[in-house]
This record gives C-alpha cells, sequence and structure tokens, in this order.
C-alpha cells in the first residue's frame, strides 16, 4: 500500500516544490534484481519537514538519491513546477540540483583543503547568480546561522565533526534551494551535536520557507518533523 | 573555468610531492629533447652549410642525348619492293664527359629565376711538389668572382688574403692540410705537373674548408691556367649553381636536366647518405627523449588515477551540488594542463641555458666538418616540438582519470559510502 504525502486538500496550500508520481526503481542484476521502490508517490510542501523512516534496506536513500536526481527512476517521473526532470538530460538534472535542491549527507563531504566559508561558497560559484563579495557576505552569513561565524577562514579539516557537519548545512543551503534532503545528517555526530544540527535543519525549513526530507533511523528525531514517512518493502505505510 | 581551475590546484597542492616527481620528468624530458634537437641539427646544420660553401647546391655535368635501341626488320622480295619495319625497343642515354658549350650552358642555367649564382669549373688531377715533396692534388680551375658566388671560399681563408690570390695571374689557393703536407705557407711556390705542362704558382691563400678530403687534396688556380694545365681548352668539367632558396634544389636540378640535357645533380642527392645519418640521429634521440617524457607521463596517471580514486566522495558531493560532468573533466585536465604549462616553461628555460652550456663545449671535430665546439641550431621548432609531445602524453595522461571521475555515479558512491 502506498502512502502520499499529499496536502493538495487544504485550498490555499502553497503548490509542491517537488512532486514525484509512481516511482519504480530496480536495484541489481539479472537473477539478483531486487525492486527497492515500488510505484510511490509523494508531494513535498515548502516550510514542512518531512522524516523518512524505516528499516535498513527498505528503499529510503533510494528514494532521497531519485529525489535528488541523482539517480533515475526505472519507472515514474519527479517534477518540479511541472516540469519532469528526471526525464531530462544530465546537463539538465545537473543545472536543477544546482538551482533547486541542497543536500546534507551524513559524511560532511567538505573538500578539506577549502576554509568553511570556500566550502559554502562552491554552490553558489557554480549557479553564477552572484558576485563574488555578495557570494562572500551570504557564506559568511550562513556560518554565523550555523554558530560557526568565527570560524569562516578555518580550512574543513580543522573543524570538529559537528562543526563540519553544520558547515555542511550552510553548503546545502548555499543557493537557496527550494528542497533540503538529508540522508542520515546526524548519523555520525554525538547525541548535542544531533539535536544541534536537527534543530538548525528544522529552523531552515520554518524561517526559510524551505521543505525538507530528512531520511534517518532516529525515531525521536523522526517524531519532531512535520510528518513521518514510514516505509516498508519500498512502499509506504501507515 | 575559473573554479574548476581553483579546485583543481587545491587537489593538486595536497598531491604535490607525487606531482612534483611528474613536474620534473617533464622539465627534463621537454629540456633536454630540444637539447639533443638543437645539437643534433646544429651538426647537420652545419654539415649542410659546408657543403653548400664547398660543392654548391646544384651542379650541371656532363652532357648526355637520348638514345633508341630499335630492331628493324626487313621485308621480303626484290630490293626495290621490300617493305620493312623497326621497332623501338629501348630508350637510353649517351654521354659525353663535361660541358662542351660552357658560355651557352651558363647562359641557359641564368635564366633559371631560382638560381642566385653560377660558376664554370674545370676539374682535373696533376702533381703538385715543393721542394722535395711531392703528391697528387685535385686541381679546379676557377673564376674567382664567379666562384666566390657559389661558395663560402670568402669565409674559408686561414692564412693569407684572397686579394692577393686575385691580383697574381700564376697564383694558387692551397688546402690547410695539403699545405701542411708540403710544409709550405702563402707566399712560397708550388709546382703543378698537369697532362703535358708543368707549371709554377705562388700560393696567395690557405683555404679550410672543413672537409678532410678536400683539404688535404684541392687546389684552386685560375681557370685560364686550368685550361692549359689540364688540356682543356675549350670545356668545362661542370658548373656549379647556389640557388635562392637551396632547399628546392632536388626541384630546380629535374627541371634544369629536362631543359639542358645535361646532367644535373643536387646537393640533396649527393649527401643522401649523411643526410639520412643525420636525420636517423635525430629522429632516434627525439625518440629517446619522448621516452622520458612518456615516462613522466606515467607517473602523472599514476597520480591522477590514484587522486580519483580518494577523491570520489567530494566528486560525488561537487556533482550534488551542480557540478556537470564536463566539469569534473576539467578538474582533472586542468590539473594535467598546470603540470603542463609549470613544466614546458621550465623546460624551455633549462633548455635555452643547457643549449648555450653545450654550445661552449669545446670538442675537436676534423672529417666531414671541422669545429671545435659543439655546435647547436636554435629553432622555435624544436621547443614547439617538445611542447607538443609533453602536451599530447599529459591529456592522455589526465582524460583517462578525468573521464573516469566524471562517469563515478554520485548516488552509488554516496550510498557506498554512507553504508
Amino acid at each position: 500500500m502506498n502512502r502520499t504525502a499529499d496536502h493538495t486538500a487544504a485550498g490555499d496550500s502553497p503548490a509542491p516544490v517537488l512532486e514525484a508520481r509512481g516511482l519504480h526503481r530496480w536495484l541489481g542484476e539479472a537473477e539478483g534484481r531486487v525492486h527497492v521502490l515500488c510505484g510511490l508517490d509523494l508531494k513535498l510542501y515548502p516550510e514542512k519537514s518531512y522524516a523518512v523512516v524505516g528499516p535498513s534496506g527498505c528503499g529510503k536513500s533510494t528514494l532521497l538519491y531519485l529525489l535528488g536526481l541523482l539517480d533515475r527512476p526505472d519507472e515514474g517521473a519527479i517534477f518540479v513546477d511541472e516540469t519532469n526532470l528526471s526525464a531530462g538530460t544530465d546537463e539538465a538534472r545537473t543545472r536543477a540540483r544546482s538551482a533547486y535542491l541542497g543536500f546534507v549527507f551524513q559524511f560532511h563531504f567538505l573538500l578539506p583543503e577549502f576554509t568553511a566559508a570556500e566550502n559554502v561558497m562552491l554552490p553558489m560559484r557554480k549557479l553564477g547568480r552572484l558576485g563574488d563579495s555578495e557570494m562572500r557576505d551570504r557564506a559568511e552569513a550562513l556560518l554565523r546561522d550555523v554558530g560557526l561565524g568565527d570560524k569562516t577562514h578555518r580550512f574543513a579539516n580543522h573543524l570538529s565533526g559537528g562543526e563540519q557537519q553544520r558547515v555542511a548545512i550552510a553548503r546545502s543551503l548555499a543557493n537557496k534551494p527550494r528542497l533540503i534532503l538529508a540522508d542520515e545528517p546526524t548519523g555520525n555526530l554525538d547525541m548535542r551535536n544531533s539535536t544541534l544540527v536537527f534543530d538548525l535543519l528544522q529552523q531552515v525549513a520554518h524561517d526559510k520557507g524551505q521543505a525538507i526530507l530528512i531520511v534517518t533511523h532516529n525515531r525521536e528525531l523522526a517524531d519532531q518533523c512535520d510528518e513521518i514517512l514510514s516505509m516498508r518493502d519500498g512502499r509506504f505505510v501507515e | 573555468m575559473k573554479l574548476n581551475f581553483q579546485i583543481a590546484l587545491r587537489f593538486l597542492f595536497a598531491k604535490r610531492r607525487a606531482m612534483l616527481m611528474s613536474l620534473a620528468g617533464i622539465v627534463f624530458g621537454v629540456s633536454f629533447f630540444i637539447v639533443t634537437q638543437a645539437q643534433t641539427s646544429g651538426f647537420e646544420d652545419f654539415f649542410i652549410r659546408t657543403i653548400w660553401g664547398t660543392n654548391g647546391a646544384v651542379r650541371v655535368q656532363d652532357q648526355f642525348q637520348h638514345t633508341v635501341t630499335t630492331l628493324v626488320a626487313e621485308g621480303e622480295g626484290d630490293a626495290e619492293e621490300q617493305v620493312g619495319f623497326a621497332v623501338p625497343l629501348r630508350e637510353g642515354r649517351s654521354y659525353i664527359e663535361g660541358i662542351q658549350q660552357p658560355r651557352q650552358v651558363m647562359e641557359a642555367v641564368w635564366e633559371f629565376e631560382e638560381v642566385a649564382g653560377a660558376a664554370e669549373v674545370i676539374r682535373g688531377n696533376a702533381r703538385i711538389t715543393s721542394g722535395f715533396r711531392t703528391q697528387t692534388t685535385e686541381v679546379r680551375g676557377i673564376h674567382l668572382n664567379q666562384y666566390l658566388s657559389v661558395s663560402d671560399l670568402a669565409n674559408q681563408v686561414r692564412y693569407g688574403e684572397l686579394q692577393t690570390y686575385a691580383e697574381d695571374p700564376h697564383g694558387i689557393l692551397i688546402g690547410t692540410l695539403l699545405a701542411e703536407r708540403l710544409a709550405v705557407d702563402v707566399g712560397d711556390s708550388v709546382r703543378l705537373q698537369g697532362v703535358d705542362e708543368a707549371r709554377r704558382y705562388r700560393i696567395g691563400a690557405i683555404f679550410e674548408t672543413g672537409v678532410e678530403e678536400f683539404d688535404k687534396a684541392r687546389v684552386f688556380i685560375p681557370l685560364r691556367e686550368s685550361r692549359i694545365l689540364l688540356n682543356r681548352p675549350t670545356t668545362s668539367s661542370f658548373i656549379q649553381i647556389n640557388l635562392i632558396d637551396n632547399d628546392h634544389a632536388d626541384r630546380v636540378a629535374a627541371h634544369m636536366q629536362e631543359t639542358l640535357n645535361h646532367h644535373v645533380v643536387s646537393w640533396k642527392t649527393t649527401e643522401r647518405t649523411w643526410l639520412e645519418v643525420f636525420r636517423a640521429l635525430r629522429f632516434s634521440s627525439g625518440i629517446t627523449m619522448s621516452v622520458i617524457i612518456l615516462i613522466a607521463g606515467l607517473g602523472m596517471f599514476n597520480t591522477l588515477a590514484m587522486i580519483v580514486m580518494e577523491r570520489q566522495r567530494e566528486i560525488a558531493i561537487l556533482r550534488s551540488m551542480g557540478y556537470s560532468r564536463r566539469d569534473i573533466v576539467n578538474i582533472f585536465l586542468s590539473q594535467g594542463a598546470i603540470v603542463l604549462a609549470l613544466g614546458t616553461l621550465i623546460g624551455w628555460a633549462f633548455a635555452v641555458l643547457f643549449t648555450m652550456g653545450v654550445e661552449s663545449v669545446p670538442i675537436r671535430i676534423r672529417g666531414i666538418i671541422a669545429t671545435d665546439h659543439f655546435m647547436v641550431h636554435w629553432s622555435f621548432w624544436h621547443y614547439i616540438s617538445a611542447a607538443l609531445i609533453a602536451s599530447a602524453v599529459v591529456f592522455v595522461a589526465s582524460y583517462i582519470p578525468a573521464r573516469r571521475a566524471a562517469r563515478l555515479e554520485p548516488g552509488d558512491i554516496i550510498r557506498g559510502t554512507g553504508g
């Protein structure tokens, strides 16, 4: 049974930031082929936080990569502003990632040779909407928002694990994405840093009008999200 | 590109030790390639200039006539009724030694617009005697002004003055080695025994061509003297020609031969063996030095492949942030380009220094050329060739890892790393 996170019933609801229709994904080859996602429908709205929970192997991360246009569905489509991006060229999906999406992963994946501010500027410089000084100002502002205002010029490998993950969050917000996709963002952090990072993500969703979808095993964190999407065997369940 | 270049620079700096090794390889490969090419080309160039300076670029020699061998069949019947036929079997040439009508041939030669100078020469053997020493010599009868326009004789004079020779109707120019063997000097007289005549000449100057076989046997006397000494009152041995562009000698020689009905040879034909030797030397040294660049390229390939392996997660996150596959390729090609640019520039600088150093290395060579130091040829193309070879090697060495990096699927990498 599929569950759809659909808020269109409310007449004055805003348009979804992203919509998935009938997503199917098989992984593996020949006899080992597994039907990981079995026709998922999903609409994600601004200012909402969504938690995707479920046992390992139920397809949570696969769903996140499809929504993040890092992978292509075998069937179904992903729409942003009624444009089917999952069917687009690699270039089109790359541009869409740059403009619409932000990512936070379990591991920060910062470039160690760049400072915190330079890491945050990387997506902005690629998108190219802002000038150099504007990008620098925005990077410093975002780092202040995540509590790292005094460490903007530190190299990424000179920051603690929690600080690095907060830089990764600031980086994910750099281009003001419509949707932030977070894959176990607190999975590699201690309790104190987990709470800090999660609160930051929640704050982003509510203050900056962005949607957040978090894949997590942490039921306590999931409960704090606006909506919980439970998955089992490639389907949403009650 | 600026951003990709910056990322490339940082990636590169993180692997600076390995990259320095590749850089060193490119520097030495490029510089040694240029130095060896400068050196082999230098000797080749000097050899060619020596040949032009002694034998000219083109030589018009023996006159020939076309001949046809025919098979003649006689008809049957009475002599009056006989109807025979002839079948041409083979076309050939018959040669008449030397140039029978030198003045007409000289005029015809000057009709070729590529000709810069032409000189009539009579060649023959004689016995040269000084005191008690006698030996065989190759006498060349020349008209000095003509000969100066087709040779480097003016610069080959080591002792004495050409003017002294020119003003003396019985003057003689003699090679350095021959002068040494005969123990004669400028102003001394020698006796030449020709076909029927024996005449005495005074040494006006001593020359050195650099070619041992010339310097130990050749003498020059005035053309009119050689006609008497060698008993050639009207004919000449050959006409030596200098061209506006001596590199076109083959084409001009073929054209002249067809027009003049004389056997015409170019310097490229007569010196083919030595030219092939120099070409082989240049080619083999080029290959050897290219191997050094290739090894440096392998080192770079190895380093970049390591970077791709180690940076998979960073590549994946760059892709997730909107960096295209082309951006990733550019980042890795930029790393190669940085090493290439640095390696080439430093290699060029070293090449200039090494070449200047080699040029001053003393070495005494006497044989087909005469020099007291290494010969080098400064050519822009050596620098361009080295850069092109390095570019090709570095491009391949960086493109393969770059393509591999661009093909990485970010989802697969993040999923695999994230567990």
